[in-house]
């Protein structure tokens, strides 16, 4: 019957558009040439294949090539071992589920895509850049974080036989080599990985096929990197016998924060005080030191009284990285005012809480890093003009590099209204004020959209504006925004305090959406406005429901706050959707329609953004 | 004699077999030759073979290659007197045919399937007079919608026209051998000769073994002929027409029916159980015929044997269990080769892609007409087994097929156990990937000179209420995606302005419609006739025309067009006049996207520079505050990506010389940067990316920017949100004067002095990533891999 059961090889290469996956199955499909040539001369069968010409095939879908879209290329081939050639091979088709031997994939997400596709062999290797060009989407939003990059390795680890990761990205940077240069790598990377029939040397000589002159010696010191690289790899996962190969690295994007508890406590404190009196002189680094024996005396005291319920090491850190800060942002009056609200929270939590004093964590920790140290014009002067040297240093060296450079930076601000009448003093404010009664909604509605300014920091005509205004710094707790700021956080704290009464889970909640109130300006009023909105709206509407149902647990009031944030992109609409979501709720409420509640709740927190 | 000699300097025969072949040596391999090839570029050789005289087309994917190769290979063109030119529109392309119809002249023309709708027109009155030469239409069939908007068939323009239509398999070796039988046919048949080739197909690189030499034309540019005698017969008018009409059906469609039985295009595969009985293959012997058979076409013969293959029927040889007709042309479909291949057959089964069903339906009523009753399974009746709509890959194929199977063989179950081992594998992988897929749409390049204009249009509309927006063909249909999501409508090619006359008429809004420069050649400018005629001077129509004026043919990969500018210091411009370029290398006058409006009567046009994005923010402001009228703007700003591959060396050489060279990048402050991230849904830009904040009592991430940046500088203007500083600009001067240089160390020093002891204060830093590139990603089509 069906005679020839050839061993087919497919070979699938995911890719980026304007990556050059279209070149890696290029340079493949002339290695797989070269060794069937190479093979059948050793075997004296040459004139057995020289007429053949379906042997093997490229081909690639380019969609939207150059344009970050996701695009794929593909090489199929006959293995070159074999000389039983039948009259025709037919091989040259879109590959379909269970087929593909090997996936040497340029992007991990772009992996995943296809192997979620099922074109991947139960048995088949896959070769992965584990570096991620993020999708447009992926940047947008800012509740939704990223899909962490361990779990999708995780994933494919269980949808492949045979997992090689490597970060060729970071590999060809730390060679010095131009980004592209990764493809190289990935190309050495599966000669090595010797999942196809084909010799180091075949991919060498189509390198050199296809490319010529420098960039021909390039990649075949890419080429070579990458094999060495996985060979490591291997021997080293041979000496360890482990099962599943992969090299471990520290990556950027994958914690949602550092870590700050994995650091020493006299590690916080010599940073913080170097910091502090680098920047802000002896009186207040001195301060800073005082204000953390205050710190740990407190913590003694109440030590000494009720044992089980001392502060855990990991917040005093929290608090010690945040009054360092602080010291540094403003001085010390303004971190003994956030340690004394710190020290009334984890008084709460000691009565209300469950020992493990999660919500002073997550207040501390947003107020420190995002309530109580806001950028403001002066901090931005303070940040700007400290960093020109280092980062003209910087840049010197990266472009520099046996060259003769100079480097400008240039800083682009657009102080708006609101922001500039910030400065002013709240004394003057006041007094004009008083003469004038419309002045508050006046300068409310005034916004300024103009051209931004560039000032050439590298100059000193340019420098000396910014410097100026830093120096001017000493004015900041004076002015009008720093009063409008903390009466916020006041306001913050109360809410926090009267929820904790109320449900401790409840306050953690509400606690944790200080994290998003981020941004400048007009952004960040807009999110503060949110935070109000997710109060008034959804907390207290949720409880009043919770309240006539009798949730104790007050189930209805977390899963709105959940549904509400999932709904908030912080772009401007999602206020107006949080309040028409709540609104709906509430009238089915008032109509006794509850499973329809429930089952609107539900959906909301499954749907993403 | 053509000799490669003649173009290409010799190095040594072993050097040539080592490097990489360009265009030009692979269209003068030899005789006999083996050369690697990709489907366009075995098009042309096989036209070359055939002796054309010339060659037209408009790029479109799939088949936008050809075109480009065409253009690569002039010199070799000019040498041999072949006329090439690249359209600006199909229906021009078409027209190129018209040389085949007076005399024997050979040629082909290329375009995009929905291209042949731009030329039905004149494709209807070549069809009709017929040619005396061979002329080939080689079309980028794109049924399964990889880079075409619409799901359409060229068939129905066979089928219309009278076209022969082939649909060859899809792989180089193929392409080559029915592209020689395609000039052959049309010679044969005095019709014109259509060539589909499919995504799959146009972007298959395989091995072809050259079946001739290439020829110099009989009539070429070089070679004009001198006599005009035209045979006036053709001359396409009612009298003539209705003659034509007749010669068409009685004449033509039977000799292209001879040729194509006769040189046996289609391909008939005998059952492999029975090929022990029958000996040979590729002729058919109806006296000892099994009762199954399989009709397919070659779009979908590999899909179909592969399919065949996992259920295990067939083997990658391409042998089948059951007889197997392949049709390789699918118009005209003859009837003999159908009524032998189904005569001894009880089972027929019609393997078809898409919908309207042509072949299906053709082979039907071939059979009711013969009075053949075997019985006959496919799209129609007896339960549908090939689903009617949408492209047939392996995966769409193989439930089909196992269906169809267990019709035939009931008692064996294996293709139905392999099916469900495959649908089970396909399930577990997409259930186990649910939670961690990505959606990765395209979005405009890094400096892309559009972007400017939509975040101008996003940032407008937020405050003057939303528009309606027109969209066109061309980059700017990426608005449609995250982040802009600017785009409205698509009705192909040229048309936005059209749309958006409709529009605004009915609906109380602003309309914008956007269009390039290479769309506006190719169809806009009727459009602007048509808009101005229908409107008159007190109408209150309110559109916003944006050209998007970037030089080049850009989605399609970077032809020239008629706004295209040299930018090359040796071709000489004789006046101080910009020149254009065209494809075959050649330099006329470039035209004048401004002028030509002006002429046509549009009064308020604006040109702006999309990258000093304040100065475009103001015009366009002012384009909406009018309210009133069209108002054009022009966005005058060359494509980054073509400048860049330009320019890139040129800068990296300047710096070695030793001149002065500034570039500008852009990078975001970590230490500034809170990531509130409203600014993205007003960029995109791809070199932005994300890192997670280093400040440890902050979540979330922040953006950062690699160094893939071009300095646009669009991400800076995110300052339109308030105050948001954190976007600074680095000007890298290399080999500054001594002036400079002074300056620098002295401003330098002084700042030093201000700063005190504040400057040895360290941020937050993130590890920086990408610095050590110049240029990254963006060059990497020429650089690396």
């Amino acid at each position: 019957m069906l005679s020839s059961r050839l061993r087919v090889y497919r070979v699938l290469v995911p890719s980026v558009g304007g990556q050059g996956g279209g070149t890696i199955s290029e340079v493949l499909y002339r290695a797989v040439i070269i060794e069937r040539e190479r093979i059948a001369k050793e075997n004296g069968m040459l004139d057995r294949i020289a007429y053949r010409t379906d042997l093997e095939y490229r081909y690639m879908i380019p969609g939207l090539a150059q344009r970050n879209g996701s695009v794929y290329s593909a090489v199929a081939f006959v293995s070159p071992l074999e000389f039983e050639l039948p009259e025709r091979v037919v091989i040259a088709e879109r590959f379909h589920t269970a087929s593909v031997d090997v996936m040497v994939a340029q992007e991990l997400a772009e992996a995943v895509r296809f192997a979620g596709d099922g074109l991947l062999k139960a048995d088949s290797t896959a070769i992965v850049n584990e570096h991620r060009f993020l999708t447009t989407v992926e940047k947008m939003p800012i509740t939704k974080n990223l899909i962490p990059v361990d779990e999708q390795i995780a994933v494919l680890k269980r949808l492949v036989g045979r997992y090689l990761g490597i970060d060729a990205h970071e590999l060809a940077l730390a060679h010095g080599m131009k980004p592209v240069y990764a493809n190289t790598i990935l190309l050495g990377a599966l000669a090595a990985s010797n999942a196809l029939p084909i010799s180091k040397d075949s991919y060498i000589d189509a390198i050199e096929e296809r490319f010529s002159g420098k960039v021909m010696d390039d990649n075949i010191e890419a080429f070579k990197i990458g094999y060495k690289h996985i060979m490591m790899m291997l021997l080293e996962d041979s000496n360890r016998d482990a099962g599943v190969m992969m090299m471990r690295k520290k990556r950027e994007v994958t914690a949602d924060t550092t870590d700050i508890t994995e650091q020493s406590m006299e590690e916080i404190l010599s940073r913080n005080h170097r910091r502090v009196m680098l920047s802000r002189g002896k009186r207040d680094a001195d301060r800073y030191v005082e204000l953390i024996k205050r710190l740990s005396a407190n913590n003694n005291n109440n030590d000494s009284s009720n044992n089980d319920r001392s502060i855990p090491d990991t917040l005093i850190k929290i608090i010690a990285e945040g009054i360092g800060q602080l010291v540094e942002f403003e001085g010390w009056h303004h971190a003994d005012r956030y340690m004394r609200m710190v020290l009334a929270i984890i008084n709460i939590d000691r009565e209300r809480g469950d020992g493990t004093f999660r919500l002073s964590r997550i207040y501390a920790m947003h107020l420190a890093g995002r309530l109580m140290r806001w950028e403001g014009p002066f901090e931005v002067a303070r940040i700007k003009s400290r960093k020109v040297i280092t980062d003209t240093l910087h840049y010197r060296d990266a472009y520099g590099k046996g060259k003769d450079v100079i480097v400008k930076v240039e800083a682009l601000l657009q102080p708006n209204v609101e922001e500039m009448y910030g400065m002013v003093p709240k004394r003057i404010h006041d007094t004009i004020c008083r003469l004038i009664p419309s002045w508050p909604e006046y300068i409310e509605r005034r916004r300024y959209d103009g051209k931004p300014i560039s000032i050439d920091l590298t100059s000193i005509g340019g420098y000396i504006r910014l410097w100026l205004l830093w120096k001017l710094s000493f004015m900041h707790k004076h002015s009008v925004r720093y009063n409008k700021e903390m009466e916020f956080v006041e306001h913050f704290t109360r809410v926090v305090k009267d929820l904790a009464m109320i449900d401790y889970e409840l306050a953690c909640m509400v606690a944790d959406y200080a994290q998003y109130i981020r941004g400048f300006a007009h952004v960040r009023a807009r999110n503060i406005d949110i935070f109000n909105t997710l109060v008034e709206y959804v907390v207290r509407k949720g409880l009043e429901m919770d309240d006539a149902l009798a949730y104790t647990d007050h189930r209805i009031t977390k899963a709105s706050l959940r549904a509400a944030m999932n709904l908030i992109t912080l772009d401007g609409e999602g206020k107006d959707k949080v309040i028409k979501f709540m609104d709906e709720l509430y009238t089915l409420f008032k109509d006794g329609e509850y499973n329809k509640i429930y089952a609107r709740l539900a959906m909301r927190q499954l749907v993403p953004l | 004699m053509i000799t490669r000699e003649r173009y290409i300097p010799p190095k040594g025969a072993e050097d040539r077999i080592r490097k990489r072949r360009d265009t030009l040596d692979l269209l003068l391999a030899r005789k006999g030759e083996r050369i690697v090839v990709d489907a366009p570029l075995a098009i042309i050789r096989a036209a070359l073979e055939s002796g054309i005289s010339y060659a037209a087309g408009y790029p479109g994917a799939p088949t936008a290659d050809l075109i480009d190769m065409l253009s690569e290979s002039s010199t070799l063109l000019k040498d041999l007197g072949i006329f090439f030119e690249s359209s600006t529109n199909e229906a021009s392309a078409a027209t190129k045919l018209l040389a085949s119809v007076y005399d024997r002249i050979h040629g082909f023309v290329n375009w995009k399937v929905v291209g042949t709708n731009v030329a039905a027109d004149v494709l209807a009155h070549i069809t009709s007079s017929g040619t005396v030469g061979s002329a080939v239409i080689v079309v980028g069939e794109d049924y399964e919608t990889e880079s075409t908007t619409v799901e359409m068939k060229s068939y129905m323009y066979g089928k219309g026209f009278a076209i022969p239509v082939i649909d060859p398999i899809g792989s180089p070796m193929h392409v080559y051998r029915l592209a020689k039988h395609a000039f052959r046919l049309s010679e044969y048949s005095n019709m014109p000769v259509m060539l589909l080739l499919r995504p799959m197909a146009a972007n298959c690189i395989g091995s072809i073994v050259c079946e001739d030499d290439i020829k110099r034309p009989e009539v070429s540019v070089k070679d004009r002929k001198s006599i005009w005698e035209p045979d006036l017969s053709r001359y396409t008018l009612t009298d003539t027409a209705k003659l034509h009409a007749v010669e068409k059906y009685s004449e033509r469609i039977p000799r292209a029916m001879d040729y194509i039985a006769s040189n046996r295009l289609n391909d008939y595969i005998i059952g492999d159980s029975r090929e022990e009985k029958s000996g040979s293959r590729n002729s058919i012997s109806s006296s000892k015929g099994s009762n199954i058979g399989f009709i397919t076409h070659g779009g979908i013969f590999n899909s179909f044997i592969t399919a065949m293959y996992e259920l295990g029927r067939a083997d990658v040889s391409g042998s089948c269990v059951y007889d197997l007709l392949n049709l390789n042309v699918v118009y005209p479909i003859v009837p003999e080769e159908i009524i032998r291949f189904a005569a001894d057959k009880e089972m027929l089964f019609i393997v078809e892609e898409g919908a309207p069903f042509y072949i299906e339906e053709s082979i039907r009523s071939i059979l009711h007409a013969a009075g053949i009753n075997s019985k006959v399974y496919g799209k129609m009746s007896n339960g549908g087994f090939i689903p009617p709509t949408g492209a047939l890959d392996v995966d769409a194929l193989l439930e089909s097929l196992s269906r169809m199977l267990s019709l035939v063989e009931p008692y064996y179950t294996m293709p139905r156990e392999r099916l469900s081992e495959i649908m089970k594998h396909k399930e577990r992988a997409i259930r186990s990937t649910l939670k961690v897929r990505v959606a990765r749409n395209p979005t405009f390049c890094t400096g892309c000179p559009e972007r400017p204009i939509f975040t101008a249009i996003r940032w407008l509309d937020e405050r003057f209420g939303r528009s309606i927006y027109t969209g066109d063909s061309g980059c700017y249909t990426m608005a449609r995606l995250p982040p802009f999501e600017a785009s409205d409508t698509f009705t192909g090619m040229g048309t936005s302005l059209d749309s958006a006359l409709g529009l605004s008429k009915l609906y109380k809004r602003r309309v914008i419609a956007v269009m390039g420069d290479g769309t506006f050649f190719h169809r806009g400018v009727t459009n602007v006739d048509n808009l101005l005629y229908n409107i008159s001077n007190d109408s209150d129509v309110n559109i916003i025309f944006i050209i998007f004026e970037n030089y080049w043919t850009a989605m399609t990969g970077h032809q020239p067009n008629p706004a295209s500018k040299v930018h090359s210091t040796t071709t000489a411009t004789t006046q101080g006049e910009p020149l254009s370029m065209n494809y075959a290398g050649e330099f006329p006058t470039r035209a004048s996207i401004e002028s030509i409006l002006r002429a046509h009567g549009v009064r308020w046009i604006r040109r702006v520079n999309p990258f000093d994005f304040y100065s475009t923010l103001e015009t366009m402001l002012e384009a909406y505050m009018v309210e009133k009228g069209v108002r054009v703007i022009i966005c005058d700003g060359e494509c980054t990506l073509a400048r860049m591959r330009r320019e890139q060396p040129v800068i990296e050489s300047m710096i070695d010389k030793g001149r002065r060279v500034e570039q500008v990048k852009y990078r975001i402050d970590e230490e500034i940067c809170s990531g509130c991230f409203p600014c993205e849904k007003y960029s995109g830009c791809p070199s932005v990316t994300m890192v997670k904040n280093p400040n440890p009592l902050r979540t979330g991430y922040i953006k950062q920017t690699e160094d893939t940046c071009t300095g646009c500088g669009i991400c800076g203007i995110t300052s339109i949100f308030g105050l948001c500083p954190s976007t600074y600009r680095v000007r890298i001067v290399y080999n500054p004067t001594r002036w400079e240089r002074f300056m620098h160390r002295l401003n330098m020093y002084a700042i030093r002095m201000l700063m005190g002891r504040g400057a040895k204060v360290d941020g937050w830093k993130v590890e920086s990533r990408g610095e050590k590139g110049m240029m990254g990603r963006q060059d990497g089509v020429g650089g690396g891999i």
